[in-house]
């Protein structure tokens, strides 16, 4: 990108800066969680929903807009899934259940997900 | 023969592991627990550290690699849909090592550092291991329950330092749910070449830059921050916001991360960066009738289980209030330990202190402003475009009709008028009365 500039001191042309000058990279939500190192304690989920029924008759289901990874949908059966695996651990669907219908704890030691940065 | 232990820690942050490092200099038997596979493996912040509480322990952690830049920039701006007013405040004249005692840094870094001092002083660290609740025996804390076989284990004191979330606090009795003022803090690191951030941003060497987004164009004009801050060679990029706002809202948390990054101004700032990673956390921001009660017979709370943060963006503050708690909460129970009582009574004295200390008095006071800010959306939903309108029409410099150019005398009539007609002077002038008074006590 830098034109090549002759300046009367000679200052040399930048180089390489080009590379860092692109619109920044942008993950989708799959991607977002694919930068997280995650060890899945396979069968046996930290969460769980606790009635079907109240999920049922929630209205706002505020889970599944408050999630940061997405994890709560509604099926059409009208049921609500976790896709638990994903789980991130903040605790934000523990208190945005307006029934209290999470059963919330956190993954056994040694799963769930790992941070390198923080 | 459940294992037995002088002070049982839950958690290894930074407030944890000052605690266990003073309380094993102290010659008690510390043991910690992480969850996690190190400490900081689960823990996530904005990412500015003050280190005022830190360097009096660790004076040589500038060194050390645990922080990434010392930040010479705090800057603040709002924003509407493409456009930005901004306040920089730039301070070139602290000196080294410490400089004004604010560092950029990383929490899988960070921790780490600070729970190898508390080993090096002879506390036990347990990772990958969860703590699911306090034993409580005829009303009064005894130990606490890991997730594994025979994971009691006995303790004079439990340190409840598993922060926002507190399920130890919650499982002693200590306090109730947690309510929807708590904030959900959302990021990424981003990487970005070190020499390209410090041109980028101004910078000589380690110096780092804190920006903070009011309101506004950040999250959609809910009640929220965007910041972001420089570090050696990433940036951390993010936003937090109330869960109750964040619900009314209703759009999803990655999206609005995306969306702020691509905001015309943060997106010129973020040029050819790479996500390296994406977090979310809580940050237990609440009011006194929500905070747990610190003290416990055979119990102490603290940092952010304690609920102890300022969560304005003009300071976005925490780690440092953690650490000062672990240092109060150890010094409380050395003394305990030397008089052999453990009651809620012989512990009182942390409590105390926190409430005379920096920790509790910033927490207050500004806890005091958020709930101010809370009943006046109009903070985050419009001054933030309206400001940012005013600047735009004193500052166009506009052609006429006749190839001149309209005067400035214009204008400033224009402003005028739109300060009249869009914002109301009467209304105006009893919000900043409202920020006065709030600000006042």
């Amino acid at each position: 990108m830098a034109a090549e500039v002759k300046s009367p001191s000679g200052v040399a042309k930048l180089t390489g800066l080009a590379n860092f000058l692109g619109p920044p990279k942008l993950l989708g939500r799959d991607d977002k969680v694919a930068t997280l190192v995650i060890k899945v304690d396979e069968g046996s989920p930290h969460l769980k929903i606790i009635d079907q029924g109240v999920c049922l008759k929630c209205i706002e289901k505020p889970c599944t807009v408050t999630c940061p990874v997405e994890n709560y949908k509604v099926e059409e059966n009208g049921h609500t899934t976790i896709y638990w695996s994903n789980c991130i651990e903040c605790g934000t669907c523990r208190i945005i259940c307006p029934f209290h219908n999470i059963s919330w704890r956190y993954p056994s030691g040694g799963f769930g997900m790992t941070y390198r940065y923080g | 023969m459940a294992e037995r232990c002088d002070v049982a820690i839950v958690g290894a942050g930074p407030g944890a592991s000052i605690a266990a490092y003073l309380l094993a200099k102290g010659g008690l038997e510390v043991i910690m627990f992480e969850r996690g596979d190190y400490p900081g493996s689960k823990a996530m912040f904005g990412g500015v550290l003050y280190t005022t509480v830190l360097s009096k322990f660790f004076p040589d952690f500038p060194g050390a690699g645990c922080v990434e830049r010392h930040v010479i920039e705090k800057r603040f701006s709002m924003l509407s849909e493409s456009n930005e007013l901004a306040l920089s405040f730039k301070f070139l004249d602290f000196e080294p090592p410490y400089y004004n005692h604010s560092f950029t840094a990383l929490r899988a870094v960070f921790d780490r550092y600070l729970a190898r001092k508390a080993e090096e002083a002879g506390a036990v660290l347990i990772t990958q291991t969860v703590v699911d609740e306090a034993i409580v025996s005829d009303g009064r804390v005894v130990g606490v329950r890991a997730r594994r076989e025979g994971g009691e284990v006995l303790a004079n004191v439990v340190i409840a330092a598993d922060g926002a979330n507190s399920l130890i606090a919650q499982s002693a009795g200590l306090r109730g749910e947690l309510p929807l003022s708590v904030i959900l803090g959302v990021k990424e690191v981003v990487s970005l070449p070190r020499e390209v951030i410090e041109d980028r941003f101004s910078l000589e060497g380690d110096e780092g830059a804190a920006y903070e987004y009011l309101g506004g164009g950040a999250v959609r004009g809910a009640m929220g921050a965007g910041f972001l801050y420089t570090n050696r060679d990433t940036i951390s990029v993010g936003y937090g916001i109330p869960l109750g706002a964040l619900k009314a809202l209703g759009v999803q948390p990655d999206e609005l991360l995306n969306e702020f990054k691509m905001h015309p101004v943060v997106r010129r700032l973020l040029r050819g960066t790479t996500p390296e990673e994406y977090s979310a956390h809580l940050i237990p921001e609440m009011t006194p009738h929500d905070l747990p009660r610190f003290v416990g017979d055979g119990i102490v709370v603290i940092g952010g289980a304690a609920g102890l943060v300022n969560a304005n963006p003009l300071f976005h503050e925490g780690t440092n209030m953690a650490m000062a708690s672990g240092v109060m909460a150890a010094e409380t129970i050395l003394q305990a330990h030397k008089a052999g009582n453990f009651s809620a009574k012989a512990l009182e004295p942390y409590a105390s202190r926190l409430r005379e200390s920096f920790a509790w008095q910033d927490y207050d006071r500004y806890q005091g402003l958020t709930r101010m800010a809370e009943t006046h959306p109009q903070f985050f939903s419009k001054y933030p475009y309206e400001f940012t309108r005013l600047a735009r029409k004193l500052f166009s410099v506009a052609p006429t009709d006749d190839g001149m150019q309209v005067p400035k005398r214009t204008l400033e009539l224009a402003v005028a008028d739109h300060v009249l007609a869009e914002l109301g002077l009467m209304s105006l002038g009893l919000d900043l009365l409202d920020v006065a008074k709030a600000a006042m006590f």
